[in-house]
């Protein structure tokens, strides 16, 4: 077995310090083969966007910590690079997109600049060789009048084109992983559908991986390879995604089901599941989602589970007597 | 885009102008005391009065006599002083450059200073720097000009014996002297400027820094000297352009005062005497190349904002 794309190992970020202090991320452990679209699901609070901020070192220290564990990168460790390292690395071989594709473009200067600004980052262009290079983006992810769009700023197109320019700068750098947090969450139903197809057609073209953060399960059937389940900054489930919507092992994935988000809801919120994540993440010990779970035992109390069943990696107590997950290590390949 | 958005700003701002002198006739019209009686001395006949009054024009109706005014105005001839029996045209462009040259000077180091400063402290938020930069500030705004150019003369003239602290030598003659003359003065000036304007800095630039596009912009691999340096520092500005120009218009207010302590001849001082004097020419005068000044300045400031907000052209 080759190497993955990415291998996160044990995560953790908090915030704060001292009793206080919340666990955002809370000992994630994933892989990521290359061209392949993982999707984190999970409702609002549970680590997803500082996850995915993580993995390019961009969560703010104060306030927040990374406290321990690695992001494995193609073999070299995010978590240990310095910062000239980390430079390099982000908008060049792992890029980001965002929620509001309006407010992560600055609203002082053209797209066309953002974007050739992005391309001579990372490799020395002539001014005229980048704007081509980003016409030619903007061509790419399906831009109307990319010439014209080039000076044009973010407030002179919609939020969908908007997004299709932040995809474009993302894209510049041909990077070989894709990190969307909540990239349609902000748009409308139509343009949603649209960027989730540009996002699976330029999978298919450049074999970048995707990581896919939505708190949709709609659009999760229609994009994932594979599904990770995040709950109070832990991972509940991790399981192929068909496997996974063919029937989902733990009780909180459970309950994400029967919330039945479609695609085109923009806010498919748990209040099919009672009570509230638990803020400031996990207690020590036990399971996260004890005190919501319909189905909890006195064992979920004392001590974290992680089990294997089939291809799937699932944090319940339920499934004892199946293979015991290795800490720190990936259940989800077969 | 931005020309016709300069077009449309400039025939705005007529309207303005019109109005602006409108309110600088009436208001020396509508004063106490009579120009003819003033100019002839208390010992004039009535007919004596009434015969300059004619000869004046100030027995026509007041729209007609503001007409006449501003017809002139326009070409440049603002009347002749009554004090001095001097063209006012000549003294407010003999004063104008002593004063413009102190507003823009202070105004200068309120920008060099003040504006890096608010970098600094917004950069480092609530560290030792910043709460070093916000205290002198703070200061700054709690101390009037005054005391700080009577420091000033006492610390480097008194003291130093470093500066002269008194009078005016024109640019022409020796820019050396000039700035050596006026490096106090600017300096007590735009004290007040400097503060506000690292404030407001540091203000725009913490507000801009928690905003998502810094996010991405770092997520594309950029330096954080470029983040901070282009991306919000750009977006940062916006703000700043703004307390700029309004002190622009208080830079002149303060120039009065400043003028005074150190003994420069500007209009300030010029004003001072044809209030006093009941010089209504003169006032005239004075008051109407300021609020034009005032007007224009504000009016490049607007353009300066578009040029940095491209959302501000296209509304
Ligand atoms: N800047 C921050 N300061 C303090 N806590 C934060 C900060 N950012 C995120 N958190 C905490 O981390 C947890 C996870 O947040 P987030 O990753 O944004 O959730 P999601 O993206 O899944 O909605 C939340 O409990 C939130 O309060
Ligand atoms: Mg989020």
């Amino acid at each position: 077995m080759t190497e993955p794309l990415l291998a996160i190992e044990n995560l953790a970020v908090h915030f704060g310090t001292g009793p206080g202090s919340v666990r955002a991320v809370d000992g994630v452990s994933l892989t990521l083969e290359r061209g392949e679209i993982l999707a984190v699901v999970g409702e609002s609070g549970s680590g997803k966007s500082v996850l995915s901020r993580a993995i390019l070192r961009l969560v703010r220290e104060p306030p927040g910590r990374l406290v321990g564990g690695h992001i494995r990168f193609e073999g070299r460790d995010i978590a240990a690079m310095s910062p000239s390292e980390l430079r390099a690395l982000r908008g060049d071989q792992i890029s980001m997109i965002f929620q509001e594709p309006m407010a992560s473009l600055n609203p002082v200067f053209t797209i066309g600049f953002q974007i050739s600004e992005a391309l001579r980052t990372h490799r020395s262009l002539s001014r005229r060789a980048a704007r081509a290079e980003a016409i030619r983006l903007l061509e790419q992810v399906g831009m109307a009048d990319a010439a014209l769009r080039y000076d044009a700023y973010p407030n002179q197109i919609s939020g969908g084109m908007c997004q299709r320019a932040m995809i474009a700068q993302a894209l510049a750098c041909r990077p070989r992983l894709l990190i969307a947090d909540e990239p349609t969450t902000a748009l409308d139903v139509t343009i949603q559908a649209q960027i989730l197809a540009l996002l699976r057609r330029l999978r298919d073209e450049t074999h970048m991986a995707i990581i896919l953060v939505t708190h949709n399960l709609g659009v999760v059937a229609e994009m994932a390879d594979r599904v990770a389940v995040m709950y109070a900054g832990r991972l509940a489930e991790v399981a192929d995604a068909q496997t996974f919507f063919a029937g989902p092992l733990h009780p909180y994935s459970r309950g994400l089901m029967a919330s039945v988000p479609r695609i085109g809801d923009r806010v498919a919120t748990l209040r099919a599941i009672p009570g509230v994540i638990p803020r400031g993440g996990a207690a020590a010990a036990g399971c996260t989602f004890r005190d919501r779970c319909p189905q909890a035992m006195d064992i979920c109390r004392q001590t974290p589970p992680e089990f294997i069943q089939g291809g799937s990696r699932v944090s319940c107590w339920l499934h004892a007597g199946s293979d015991i997950a290795a800490p720190a290590a990936e259940g989800a390949a077969p | 885009m931005l020309l016709r958005y300069a077009i449309r700003r400039l025939i705005g701002a007529i309207p303005t102008l019109l109005l602006a002198s409108m309110l600088v006739f009436l208001i020396s019209h509508l004063a106490p005391g009579d120009p003819a009686s003033q100019i002839l001395g208390s010992y004039a006949s009535p007919a004596e009065l009434e015969q300059a009054r004619e000869d004046m024009g100030l027995n026509a109706p007041l729209p007609v006599q503001y007409e006449r005014w501003l017809l002139r105005a326009a070409t440049g001839d603002l009347g002749r002083s009554i004090n001095w029996n001097l063209p006012v045209s000549e003294m407010i462009v003999e004063r104008l450059p002593r004063t413009a040259g102190l507003a823009v000077l202070a105004l200068t180091i309120s920008i060099l200073l003040g504006v890096p400063l608010g970098i600094i402290a917004g950069v480092r938020q609530n560290r030792l720097s910043d709460r070093l930069a916000m205290l002198v500030s703070l200061l700054g705004l709690s101390v009037p000009d005054f005391v700080v150019g009577l420091l000033l003369v006492i610390v480097f003239t008194v003291q130093l014996g470093l500066l002269p602290s008194l009078g005016y030598v024109s640019f022409s003659s020796s820019p050396y002297q000039w700035a050596l003359h006026m490096i106090m003065p600017a300096f007590a000036l735009g004290y007040l400027m400097t503060a506000v304007t690292a404030r407001m800095t540091r203000a725009s630039i913490i507000e801009n820094l928690g905003q998502e596009f810094v996010l991405s912009a770092r997520a594309k691999g950029l330096s954080e000297r470029r983040v901070v340096g282009v991306h919000v520092l750009k977006a940062a500005m916006i703000p700043v352009v703004t307390v700029i120009g309004i002190n622009l218009g208080a830079v002149f207010r303060g120039a009065v005062v400043i003028e005074a302590i150190f003994a420069i001849p500007g209009i300030g001082g010029l004003m001072m005497s044809a209030i006093s004097a009941r010089d209504y020419p003169v006032i005239q005068g004075c008051l109407l190349v300021s609020v034009t000044i005032y007007i224009f300045v504000n009016l490049a400031v607007d353009l300066v904002y578009a040029v940095l907000d491209p959302r501000i052209r296209y509304r």
